[in-house]
């Protein structure tokens, strides 16, 4: 099975070589690609000096288009599953091979879940896991234990739709559009790594718009769009 | 509607005809946006000649002041221009991100050759 790694990357010059050079180093069985979203730092010299597989774009287009790149490049390039994964070293590919398996046994979505056996620890965060998660049960009818999990695996019925779609970004919204459209999706139990270095970009006012925006487009829009 | 409010529709007309008119010289403005400003322009000319066409449509809505009936049907066009604006800035956005894409996995392409 063809696959590719997209690795979304804005401002990672201290992630983006542990992580490429660990994948390419312990998982040769994949292909992966870079996607440097207009980076400010030197994401993209340290890429074309390493000689990595990657694509720049040359303004920042945020993660919902590079991950669209990756999808369009995965799409040109005729693979057979994609996976969306961190350049600041959060998710580990270790478990890339499990979440496969369930592609080849028909799923159209993996999505490696830091809860999908164990139980969520009791936080701010949480809470708005699990809202989000109960607006996805009551609009799909399927109960997705980590939809924010930003490691999701596709097959290529769905590398077509994102890399031709519009306003697909790699959110909750759309799995659960696409679950609604008949995506079959199963979830992997994976561990995450704490970030290493950077910073995240969620403070608590840009998490409550994040919510505010889900609740919106699950509950509301998500019966007008196509997908 | 008093004197005043009708000079200064008769102004704000004429400025804004002069603003049009300067951006479509400079090629700061394409033809095809222009005509909202143009119609608007020529609307305030029109009421403020002739505002016995306010008078008789605020009466036939029930406006208790047709100064009343011009301001809100002022705010509602400018909301209703808004909203295409809106629509298509989102237009945009997704012509720039799908640009900025295929130039970006192109010039990868090349690379890789």
């Amino acid at each position: 099975m063809k696959t590719l790694i997209i690795i979304p990357a804005y401002n990672e010059a201290e992630n983006i070589e542990r992580v490429v050079e660990n994948l390419k180093n312990n998982y040769p069985q994949y292909d992966y690609v870079v996607i440097n979203d207009g980076s400010g730092d030197n994401t993209a010299a340290i890429c074309k000096r390493n000689n990595y597989n990657y694509i720049s774009h040359s303004i920042n287009l945020g993660l919902a288009g590079a991950f669209q790149t990756g999808m369009k490049y995965a799409l040109r390039n005729d693979y057979d599953a994609a996976i969306q994964f961190d350049g600041d070293g959060q998710h580990n590919p270790e478990y890339i091979q499990d979440m496969l398996d369930k592609i080849k046994e028909g799923y159209d979505i993996v999505v490696g879940s830091r809860f999908a056996e164990k139980r969520k620890p009791f936080s701010m965060r949480m809470i708005g896991n699990n809202l989000i998660e109960a607006a996805v049960l009551l609009t799909t009818g399927k109960k997705i234990h980590d939809t924010t999990s930003g490691m999701r695996i596709y097959n290529k019925k769905m590398i077509e739709k994102l890399a031709q779609g519009i306003d697909l970004g790699p959110e909750p919204d759309t799995l659960a559009l696409l679950i609604r459209k008949g995506a079959k999706v199963s979830e992997v139990q994976v561990e995450m790594n704490e970030r290493t270095a950077g910073e995240s970009y969620l403070t608590f006012t840009k998490s409550l718009k994040y919510m505010t925006r889900m609740m919106v487009s699950i509950l509301f829009l998500q019966w007008f769009r196509k997908g | 509607m008093s004197v005043g409010l009708r000079v200064l529709l008769i102004v704000v007309s004429l400025i804004v005809m002069v603003f049009v008119t300067r951006k479509i010289k400079r090629t700061d403005f394409v033809v095809e946006d222009s005509f909202f400003w143009i119609a608007l322009s020529v609307l305030f000319l029109i009421i403020s000649i002739f505002p016995k066409i306010c008078y008789k449509l605020s009466e036939l809505i029930g406006f208790e002041s047709p100064s009343n009936f011009i301001f809100l049907s002022i705010f509602f066009l400018l909301l209703a221009k808004e909203f295409f604006m809106s629509v298509k800035v989102s237009k945009l956005q997704i012509k720039m991100a799908n640009l900025i894409q295929e130039m970006a996995i192109e010039s990868n392409e090349k690379e890789n050759k």
